[in-house]
């Protein structure tokens, strides 16, 4: 199983407290692990993405302190949307300082199929905040929250942790989370550590342990309440010969605090401060320690005490549930907001001897947890989570194709495609007007079986939706329900042509359903400025899925793809009245099935020629690695088209065709690739020269009138279409009151002459971000872009001038 | 629930337990669901440009620039300018970040900055190199039409028969 871990913090604090003890212990004992394909990562905020880590390097550095540590990272870098689909990411390190923020990165992980565990330590920030500091609390927020939406597990250290998760979930009023609650470890670094012999302990410590003192272990910080040692040690501890250690840190807000320790009368006299100690001086502390306090006002698990246990020395700890669940009857409790009752246990151990003495033979009965145990705990609870549970079975043979239709002269032109290119498909059912029933069944008389299902018969009485896409939705709900439908089987419409021999293996394969995905739904900006019914559709569709939380990705790849009917089924049931929202069918299914089943399905790229149709429709999110079928257009075979001068019919050349049109296709797509990453080259120079990203704003000037910010230069390249991000102002809209504006550009040469006829477009003001689509000219010059912008409701104009590099 | 109401759900519950604790939030809320919506690498200054509050556009323009909140010092200093026009401090604030030594080693890549003056067009802002030559003679007469006063516009459409 794969297995990724962010280990930035852990990499980049200089000291080993706390959480990042536990992030150590359990890698180290992960990394032995060979059932573990693991990936440790640190975050590169220059690259955006995580720079691997050389695990051996890691263990190196941590267990034997032999490697540098700037040698753990190594040059390879990982994107986060390259995680694969099926692998596990594992949250255990303090990541909510982090600058890739859970809430932007989990969504992205979920949309692959990756499983998201994290260890929530405790939620303390929420629900003691006054004991955080405020921008960790705000940090903390933002992770919580995305795990509470996101995490398909989250682990705790204590049953504690846990119900006040439970609890802030109920708040919410969303679902509780899985939980599974793994006692945190308390011996020493693993095998290879080497600890300092006593000998080589600082004479200091030494010189401490020689008396009676109370230890506290731990970050000095407002929550753990070390003030309440130094008040009890001067209203009656020192009188009774005890002396108190602080060992640890200094963290947040303890500045008074601080000064108080610095001018203490009896500092290092009955008072002392041990900065960083590392683990031999911690563990030797603890070793002669008369007893370990643990006033806390919170925690989440409260690992000294265990510590301390392990070494058989008594604890005081804080009267309160959690530390309760974890010392139970072996440590002695106090009110942590009493010195009195904090002096009052020290002295119920100090003057009975026969008391303190059980207490210390009790503890050689107490069992600690091993870091083994919790890391063999947390692999064997991360395996079960990245297992794969469900498969398609091998036994299924898809045979039906169900279509859509209203036009039979493009059903009929399609069908000797599908059967001279896809053999196991023996059924299509047809799902069109009645009065196209008998036409296609006089004219048909291929091998395939036509089945029909007709508007009648799917409507019932029901009204058709106006709306193209409303209808398609409608219709393909009602469809997927019916008993002539296979319990699996290709959805298709009726321009969808194979281009060459498919086999089953294009849909299922490894036990996965396929879904050939084109395009995020966040990311869909539609054909030019002016959406199209299908544009808003979906729009409507990635609203609907981010709001149930679920992926975005776009599945209207404009070629056939597998449907499973229970999972389609499932999803009419647990959404009743969807059949009416006019959604995008194939992003909702497939979205809905990979976050229910996320192993049933895999995301593919998708692999169709003819989508876009026009080089200038929109610019590609992801490039198909293959073309198995054509969205068939018929103007590309027209004069001037991609495919003049090829068949629109499937003939005896069809094959050979087919190859061409595969090869003139991909040369269309590799040009535009090109020219995006000629832009996206610019952009970076841009960056570098001025520190912004070149873009085009619209915005209203105080005087109502337009202002337009631009790039002070720009580059495209040759003959080809760029598409270059557009914002208009709300203003526009709400001060102006404009429903629409009109762009138009045109390019001149360095003389001011013009080269190019103008290019208009008219942008609905429904969209205030968008993409205009730039066709720069055949030739390679330098210039003046000119662009016009024209409010004409409101006789507004206003046109300016960019240097341009066409190249 | 969505996103941004889930987290501003758990800003209220925290700010509850904050001030059943007697304390208060100093950090704004939209500040906070900026940050929850945020991106690691981007700053998008024409979309920050809406806030109307110049105490939170400091917090918003910190963290969409410099990918984290406004230090003590910083504050204190800014806090002396929060009487300014909206638009002013703004510009004065995005100007300042974005020509620190902290954003160029941060990486963050600012869009749509309206603040910026290096091309700006129309309204009462700098006027840089205006395009005239791509226009054609009814584009030119359009122009001469669209600055002349409004009842001579609307006499010019009766005559032309456009209006009735």
């Amino acid at each position: 199983m794969k297995l990724y871990i962010d280990v930035s913090n852990l990499i980049k604090v200089d000291f080993i407290t706390g959480i990042q003890r536990v992030v150590r212990e359990i890698l180290m004992r992960m990394l032995d692990n060979k059932e573990l394909e693991l990936y440790l990562m640190v975050y590169s905020y220059q690259n955006n993405s995580f720079q691997l880590v050389n695990n051996q390097k890691f263990y190196e550095y941590f267990v034997s302190h032999s490697e540098e540590k700037e040698g753990i990272l190594t040059a390879a870098c990982i994107s986060y949307d390259e995680i694969p689909a099926g692998s596990v990411f594992f949250d255990l390190d303090s990541v909510w300082n982090s600058r890739l923020k859970r809430s932007y990165l989990f969504p992205i992980l979920k949309q692959k199929g990756v499983k998201i565990v994290t260890l929530i330590y405790d939620i303390i920030p929420i629900t003691h905040p006054q004991f955080c500091h405020e921008t960790t609390t705000m940090n903390f927020m933002v992770y919580l929250g995305a795990n509470l939406q996101y995490a398909d597990l989250i682990i705790t250290s204590a049953n504690a942790t846990s119900k006040a998760i439970n609890e802030m979930t109920d708040r919410l009023g969303i679902e509780r989370k899985r939980i599974v609650v793994i006692p945190l470890g308390s011996d020493f670094t693993k095998k290879k550590t080497v600890f300092k012999l006593e000998n080589r302990i600082d004479r200091t410590v030494k010189r401490i342990a020689q008396g009676k003192y109370i230890l506290m272990v731990g970050t000095i910080e407002p929550r753990k309440n070390h003030s309440l040692l130094v008040d009890a040690l001067e209203d009656g501890l020192a009188d009774l010969g005890i002396t108190v250690v602080f060992a640890g840190r200094m963290g947040w807000n303890m500045k008074e605090f601080e000064r108080r320790l610095r001018n203490h009368k009896w500092l290092n006299q009955k008072l002392f401060f041990i900065r960083k100690p590392d683990d031999a001086t911690v563990d030797y502390l603890y070793k002669h320690a008369f007893l370990v306090a643990f006033p806390t006002f919170n925690e989440g698990f409260g690992l000294p005490m265990i510590e301390a246990f392990e070494r058989g020395t008594p604890v005081a700890a804080s009267d309160i549930e959690v530390l309760h669940e974890v010392a139970g009857e072996y440590a002695d409790y106090f009110n942590p907001y009493e010195k009195e009752d904090f002096i009052r246990c020290v002295k119920d151990l100090l003057e009975d001897p026969k008391r303190y003495q059980k207490k210390k033979e009790a503890l050689k009965k107490f069992v600690p947890v091993t870091w083994d145990k919790v890391a063999k705990d947390m692999t064997e609870v991360l395996v079960s989570v990245g297992k794969r549970k469900e498969r398609v079975s091998k036994e299924v043979k898809i045979k039906q194709m169900v279509v859509l239709t209203a036009r039979n002269d493009d059903l009929l032109a399609t069908l000797p495609y599908i059967e001279a290119f896809m053999p196991f498909i023996t059924e299509l059912l047809v799902c069109c007007p009645d009065k196209n029933v008998s036409e296609l069944k006089r004219y048909y008389q291929g091998r395939i079986q036509l089945n029909f299902l007709t508007d009648s018969e799917l409507l019932e009485g029901d009204p058709l939706p106006k709306d193209h896409t409303m209808r398609n939705f409608f219709l393909r709900c009602r469809i997927v329900a019916n008993a002539l439908v296979d319990d699996v089987f290709l959805m298709t419409d009726d321009d969808y042509r194979p281009l060459k021999r498919i086999v089953q293996e294009h849909f299922i394969r490894d036990g996965k359903y396929l879904a050939y995905y084109c395009y995020d739904l966040k990311e869909w900006q539609g054909t030019y400025g002016n959406p199209t019914s299908f544009d808003t559709s979906m729009k409507r569709s990635q609203e609907f899925l981010s709001a149930h939380n679920y992926p975005t990705l776009m599945y209207a790849s404009h070629q056939m793809q597998v449907i499973d009917k229970k999972i389609f089924c499932q999803l009419l049931a647990d959404y009743p009245k969807i059949a009416g929202k006019g959604l995008c069918d194939w992003s909702i299914y497939f979205n809905y099935g990979i976050s229910h089943y996320p192993d049933l399905f895999l995301p593919v790229p998708y692999a169709t020629v003819g989508w876009p149709g026009s080089k200038s429709d929109w610019n590609l999110y992801v490039q198909p690695e293959k073309y198995l079928f054509e969205n068939f257009y018929g103007s590309l075979y027209e004069e001037g088209g991609i495919f003049e001068g090829f068949s629109k019919q499937y003939g005896e050349k069809t094959e050979e065709e087919n190859l061409q049109k595969v090869v003139i296709y991909s040369k269309e797509i590799q040009e535009q690739m090109e020219a995006r990453e000629i832009y996206r080259s610019y952009c970076e120079g841009y960056w570098m020269q001025y520190r912004e990203i070149p873009s085009f704003v619209v915005i209203c000037g105080i005087n109502n009138n337009i202002v337009i910010h631009t790039p002070v230069y720009l580059q495209f390249k040759n003959s080809c279409w760029t598409r270059v991000p557009f914002t208009v102002d709300s203003e526009i809209v709400d001060w102006l009151g404009a429903k629409n504006i009109i762009v138009s550009y045109w390019f001149s040469s360095e003389e001011n002459e013009n080269i190019t006829g103008a290019d208009e477009v008219e942008i609905d003001l429904e969209q205030l971000e968008f993409s205009l689509p730039v066709k720069a000219p055949d030739f390679k010059e330098k210039g003046y872009f000119n662009l016009k912008v024209v409010l004409e409701e409101q006789d507004m104009v206003e046109t300016v001038q960019i240097m341009v590099n066409i190249i | 629930m969505k996103d941004l109401d889930l987290y501003s759900a758990v800003f209220d519950i925290t700010t509850q337990n904050m001030e059943e604790a007697g304390e208060e939030f100093h950090l704004p809320k939209e500040a906070f669901l900026f940050m929850a919506a945020d991106s690691p690498w981007k700053a998008d200054i024409f979309q920050i440009s809406k806030e109307k509050e110049n105490a939170v556009f400091l917090e918003k323009g910190y963290l969409a620039c410099l990918k984290r909140f406004c230090d003590e010092g910083a504050f204190l200093n800014w806090q002396k300018k929060f009487s300014l026009p909206k638009q002013e401090f703004q510009r004065q604030l995005m100007v300042s970040l974005i020509n620190s030594e902290e954003y160029s080693r941060n990486y963050v890549k600012v869009y749509n900055h309206i603040y910026s003056q290096k091309n700006i067009f129309g309204g009462s802002l700098n006027r840089v190199q205006q395009a005239s030559g791509g226009l054609n003679v009814p584009e030119k007469l359009l122009r001469v039409y669209r600055k002349q006063p409004k009842f001579l516009r609307k006499l010019e459409r009766r005559i032309l028969g456009i209006d009735k």
